[in-house]
């Protein structure tokens, strides 16, 4: 026998216990003239028993209980001792791993810096101040700006020779 | 004796609540045992039967709890808001056991070769033994297919159900720890009811 679809809902409520008195004196009327509501009920009803004993509601030891009281409260307190943690700095709030990347960026600029720039510098650098490889380059700049001269030298040192031999053959 | 059970008349939530929030430890160990039981029940169910997840759990819903209290406003009561956070925690932590699962995946296939693991609900108690063997067998039978149903079920029909029916909890009430409407509780209540009624006809016909 079906029950009737329009009283659906009601039969839900009222196996969840979720019906007022008023809705609850319409109901039981109408139950007892619906054979089909009321097979309906009791099958729902028995789902819902069955369900409890199966799985019924877990408690905790006394032991378990007193573990889990210390555990809860062993944290609580380990947290409340790091409030400073949670205090507002430069409108935000201290992390570990805020700190920690700010030291290691510290170290990073410290590096760099420390190596390259911080270094003493002076404004008027000497020829002994440069290392050798520089003093190569720069001779080498020196020999090409100053080519034509040297071409010049070497033809002045060739006229000279042909002119003494010249002389020496007069 | 606890210093709750000890004082004529216990502190209500409201009154603990704001002792908690300036930072009185007494209030905060109040209220873990007050609710520390009915938590660990919420937990259990969710995770179906594993006491030591359940217990973790509890933990981490109550620090969470703890940690946010300042974001209490006391629009709804304190168990409710509690409760809500329980929740979100078991979610959570059932989230992050399937993603360790599936990195795993591989790893525990060579392991349940060796040695099956656990299914779901493996601590629950097995229903009293009758003294006729065929109810007892047949009463283990409908243990198992309940659980089986039960796991089944999506997960937000799947909680609604067993805050109702295992945790006794009110339809307003699961409506608040679950941020929905009334109404989509009823919804999800009765999908769960009328799939359950289908799975576990034979046993419950009369």
């Amino acid at each position: 026998m079906k029950h009737c679809s329009d009283r659906q809902e009601t039969l839900w409520l009222d196996v969840y216990g979720e019906l007022t008195q008023k809705e609850r004196l319409d109901w039981e009327k109408h139950l007892k003239t619906c054979r089909g509501c009321s097979l309906e009920r009791e099958v729902l009803l028995r789902l819902l028993e069955n369900v409890q004993e199966t799985l019924p509601a877990a408690s905790l030891s006394h032991k378990d209980v007193k573990e889990l009281q210390n555990a809860i409260f062993g944290k609580l307190r380990g947290n409340t001792d790091k409030k400073w943690l949670r205090k507002p700095f430069i409108g935000g709030y201290v992390k570990p791993i805020h700190a920690l990347a700010a030291c290691c960026l510290l170290i990073v600029a410290f590096g760099w810096f420390g190596l390259k720039g911080l270094q003493p510098t002076t404004a008027v650098r000497t020829v002994s101040d440069r290392g050798v490889e520089e003093q190569l380059i720069a001779k080498d700049l020196d020999l090409l700006e100053n080519l034509e001269l040297l071409e010049e030298m070497d033809t002045l040192e060739k006229l000279g020779k042909v002119m003494s031999r010249g002389s020496a053959t007069i | 004796m606890s210093e709750e059970e000890e004082s004529p008349m216990p502190m209500g939530d409201k009154e603990l609540v704001a002792r908690a929030r300036t930072g009185d430890q007494a209030a905060s160990e109040a209220l873990v045992r007050r609710y520390q039981e009915r938590a660990y029940a919420i937990a259990y169910n969710m995770c179906f039967g594993d006491s030591e997840e359940a217990k973790e759990i509890t933990q981490e819903a109550f620090l969470r709890a703890f940690r946010s209290l300042k974001s209490f406003r006391g629009k709804s009561s304190f168990y409710t808001w509690f409760y809500r956070i329980l929740v979100t925690t078991c979610l959570d932590w059932r989230r992050r056991q399937s993603r360790w699962k599936r990195i795993f995946s591989f790893w525990r296939r060579d392991q349940r070769e060796k040695a099956p693991s656990k299914e779901g609900y493996e601590e629950y108690s097995e229903p009293q033994e009758h003294s006729n063997p065929m109810t007892a067998l047949n009463n283990k039978q409908l243990a198992q297919e309940i659980r089986k149903a039960i796991q089944s079920l999506p997960e937000r029909q799947r909680i609604a159900f067993q805050l109702k029916v295992l945790n006794g909890m009110r339809i307003h009430e699961i409506a608040q720890i679950m941020g929905t409407a009334e109404g989509t509780v009823k919804s999800h209540l009765f999908r769960a009811t009328h799939f359950l009624r289908d799975a576990l006809q034979e046993w419950v016909q009369p």
